[in-house]
């Protein structure tokens, strides 16, 4: 079975890295982006399955950044990963097309979850 | 009679007159008949019953035997969700080490700090306060306005006492009524020299709690943050920095 791709869209190498030794549990391949702009670009090139966003960036947002991605026609699912779990930022990131959102500081296993809901197991 | 009738006599059961009628040698041999059937019966129920309760003793043996196996099943799937709960702090250590000391630039060490207080730990309203000349002075901040932070004055109040290098967390005795929502007040120390102090205020609002893993990543910054910041550096301050108590 063909391993399983997933786009980092984030400034913080902090979440970057937290992501990735996250994920190194599954079988998952990572590509990363650091701002929204190439966010979008990687999502072109690289033709991930599943896509975790930060929200607050240079250059785009990550909800700028979705918006981009819906109106070219990618639906690749889109997790929101955001400081603000209040429903507001929550409506915010569902209008703009995101499929879903997590909170951070990140918790491992609900990460998975989410990822694994997503791609499978 | 016909072969139709014939048949029905013979099938036909015999009424209490015929009976009666009968020779008594043959009634005694149906009672005894019956009688036989009848002790059959009742040693055929004495074997079921014996039969059920066997099986009764047996259920409830493999009943005993199944709630040992799920109190051992839940043990299990406690110390695993421990275990995962270990790695994934061990995790966020190890992501915090190597943020701190991934460059040997003075400000990069600073948002590194600031990276992992956010994202680690989980508060957006913080401030380093670094080691001047004339005491310590605010040298990164996030989520506080500048007008807003406090002044730093060693020895007095939790975060003086911090800048001895005596650390104060949120639960640890009272809460100082000049910093209502301050959570943590952290030394930033390399070696034995109080470089530096970190200061904590507000966790994020959907973060349950600060608990013993985020004290554990703070404790470690202190350590580690002090030292990088010192060694990074512009101008060291070698034995200038206040020694903590």
């Amino acid at each position: 079975m063909s391993r399983k791709k997933i786009l980092l869209v984030d400034d913080s190498s902090t979440v970057i890295l937290m992501e990735k030794m996250i994920l190194s549990k599954g079988p998952y391949d990572i590509v990363v982006a650091k701002d929204g702009q190439e966010g979008v670009d990687k999502a072109a090139a690289e033709k991930p399955d599943l896509i975790l966003m930060d929200v607050m960036m240079p250059r785009l947002t990550g909800f700028d950044a979705c918006k981009q991605l819906r109106a070219r026609g990618n639906a690749t699912p889109v997790i929101l990963v955001t400081t603000r779990g209040e429903s507001e930022n929550v409506r915010t990131g569902y209008d703009a097309g995101c499929s879903d959102y997590i909170t951070k500081p990140i918790n491992g296993a609900d990460l998975l979850a989410k990822v694994r809901g997503y791609l499978g197991a | 009679m016909s072969d139709e009738e014939r048949r029905r006599a013979a099938s036909a059961p015999a009424t209490g007159e015929e009976y009666a009628a009968s020779a008594p040698e043959s009634l005694d041999r149906r009672r005894e008949q019956i009688d036989a059937h009848s002790n059959q019966l009742a040693r055929d129920l004495a074997a079921a019953r014996a039969e059920l309760a066997e099986c009764r003793t047996d259920a409830e043996r493999l009943r005993v035997r199944l709630a040992r196996f799920e109190t051992e099943h839940y043990r299990v799937c406690n110390e695993y969700a421990a275990l995962e709960q270990q790695v994934e702090e061990l995790g966020n250590i190890c992501v915090a080490l190597e943020r701190i000391h991934g460059t040997c630039d003075h400000g990069e060490v600073l948002a590194a700090i600031q990276d992992v207080v956010i994202n680690v730990v989980g508060s957006e309203e913080l401030a380093v306060f670094e080691r001047a000349a004339d005491g310590f002075a605010p040298a990164q901040r996030f989520g506080v306005e500048a007008r807003q932070l406090p002044e730093l004055r060693l020895g007095q109040g939790v975060l003086g006492r911090a800048a001895g290098g005596a650390a104060w967390f949120a639960g640890d005795g009272p809460q100082p009524p000049e910093h209502a929502d301050l959570t943590a007040a952290v030394p930033l120390t390399a070696g034995a020299e109080v470089v530096g102090v970190l200061a904590v205020w507000r966790m994020l609002g959907h973060k349950p709690r600060f608990g013993e893993a985020d004290r554990a990543v703070l404790d470690l910054l202190g350590r580690h943050a002090g030292t990088a910041l010192y060694l990074t550096s512009p101008q060291p301050q070698a034995g200038t920095a206040a020694r903590a108590s």
